[in-house]
């Protein structure tokens, strides 16, 4: 009979090796666990730093940000008073070469004049003509029936010579040129609920049709001045301020015109009626339809064409 | 005047040249009047319409009556005195400020205008702002001061001065 295996080690051996598995397994469960904490810990470490550090960057952005829109009304004014001045010069060069055309088709109908007062049935009636300009002063000094008989001659002279008359008085042609529009600036200058105290109108025409219109051909940008001139009078007058002083002065080589309103009882809209007054000269102006140019007017904060402190400012 | 003048209507410039205005002036007042016409190009009533519109005379010419005054200047100065009396520009009327020199040399036209830039200041003349430009204007009260320049009874010393 053979005995049966018995149980040779020790139970208490066995429970000891089995809490030791335990502990061992234990040990390294939770180290891992810790380890996997730990790691967790510094994940979010890094991530709640990488936050802070967004949102210092958030924050010192947000301040960039709001300096930046404080200082949008002084960006837009400076963007605003370039883009009148470059569109300014711009404007005085379109004026220019567009006087340019106009003056070439004035000196057209001249030559078409020229050719037909050299045609012998003018000629002779043209050299009369010119000879009476010298002798008119001295009329009075002759007899009655002499001077009748001279003035009647002349009235007849001038009759025949009626096709010349008519021809120098004939349309310009209008250029051969695509039509263009440039910008009359104008500009008030109100207390914030008040009348206009002041209104500045800058024409894209040399300041010289105002202080040396003596010395240059009436051209185009003299006809031009005149036009807006006008626009401003006929408007002082329906706003009820026909008296209101005007200065002429020279603007970044263009012309100004400068309204004092502050004693005036402005009634009315001045701007609408501005407005109005230049968009009816478009259409009622015989340079403007042969120049193929249109005038609009540009209304902008007086701030915008206030002139630089150094500037130097003529007066007409 | 070249050939082609003589055919060419009249242009602004030279209804302001003819009236000792400048265009601007003469713009100013047509627009006020009405507006410009469709071709700018006009004739001798057109420039007798702003001579009316723009109240210019010609107080100085060949039949003027002029103080007589040893002082040249001051004879000058005493006949504009006497002219602003004559045509009753006090109180409520009123005179463009360069019909005082319109028609003088410019040498003379120097010494009137300082004097009335002068009398400007002392009050004895108002100006005003009109479309017109500059007008002048004698306060009643102001009569005598002016009376006294004009007959030479009280000339004030400081305008005195001016041709001293």
């Amino acid at each position: 009979m053979s005995a049966a295996p018995g149980q040779m080690t020790p139970k208490l051996v066995t429970a000891l090796e089995s809490i030791d598995r335990w502990r061992q397994e234990s040990d390294t469960e939770a180290d891992r666990e810790h380890a996997e904490i730990s790691e967790e810990q510094e994940r979010l470490q890094r991530e709640i730093e990488e936050r802070q550090a967004t949102l210092e960057s958030l924050a010192t952005r947000k301040t960039e940000v709001e300096a930046n829109k404080a200082s949008l009304p002084g960006e837009q004014l400076s963007r605003r008073r370039e883009a009148a001045l470059k569109n300014l010069a711009g404007d005085r060069g379109l004026v220019a070469a567009r006087g340019s055309l106009f003056g070439d088709q004035v000196k057209a109908r001249e030559r078409r004049v020229q050719e037909l007062i050299e045609k012998p049935e003018y000629n002779k009636l043209v050299k009369e003509y010119e000879e009476f300009q010298d002798v008119e002063m001295g009329l009075d000094s002759l007899p009655k029936t002499y001077k009748q008989a001279i003035l009647a001659h002349h009235s007849n002279v001038k009759k025949e010579l009626g096709p010349v008359f008519e021809a120098m008085a004939a349309d310009i042609e209008p250029v051969d040129a695509q039509g263009i529009g440039v910008a009359v600036v104008g500009s008030i200058d109100a207390p914030a609920s008040g009348s206009p105290e002041a209104l500045a109108v800058i024409i894209p025409t040399p300041f010289e049709t105002c202080s040396k219109w003596s010395e240059r051909a009436e051209d185009l940008a003299s006809l031009i001045a005149y036009r807006v001139i006008s626009c401003v009078g006929k408007m002082l007058a329906e706003v009820g301020a026909a008296d209101a002083p005007l200065q002429y002065a020279e603007y970044e080589n263009a012309l100004a015109i400068q309204v004092w309103l502050g004693d005036s009882e402005v009634k009315g809209n001045l701007q609408r009626v501005l407005d109005d007054l230049i968009d009816e000269a478009n259409g009622k102006a015989a340079e403007f339809e042969a120049g193929r140019l249109r005038l609009e007017m540009v209304w902008v904060e007086p701030e915008v064409v206030a002139p630089d402190e150094d500037a130097d400012g003529g007066e007409g | 005047m070249a050939t082609l003048d003589l055919f060419e209507k009249i242009r602004v410039s030279q209804i302001a040249s003819s009236l000792d205005l400048h265009p601007f002036e003469v713009a100013r007042l047509m627009g006020q009047a009405g507006g410009l016409p469709f071709t700018l190009a006009f004739d001798q009533n057109d420039i007798d319409r702003v001579r009316e519109l723009a109240g210019v005379e010609t107080w100085w010419g060949g039949n003027a009556p002029t103080v007589e005054d040893d002082i040249p200047g001051r004879g000058l100065v005493r006949s504009a005195a006497q002219m602003l009396l004559d045509r009753e520009v006090v109180g409520g009327n009123t005179t463009r400020a360069d019909n005082l020199f319109r028609g003088l040399d410019p040498a003379d036209q120097f010494v009137v205008r300082r004097a009335v830039n002068h009398l400007i200041r002392e009050e004895v003349l108002k100006s005003i702002p009109t479309s017109q430009g500059l007008h002048l204007q004698v306060d009643a009260d102001k009569v005598k001061v002016l009376q006294g320049i004009a007959d030479g009874s009280k000339i004030p010393s400081s305008l005195e001065e001016l041709w001293s």
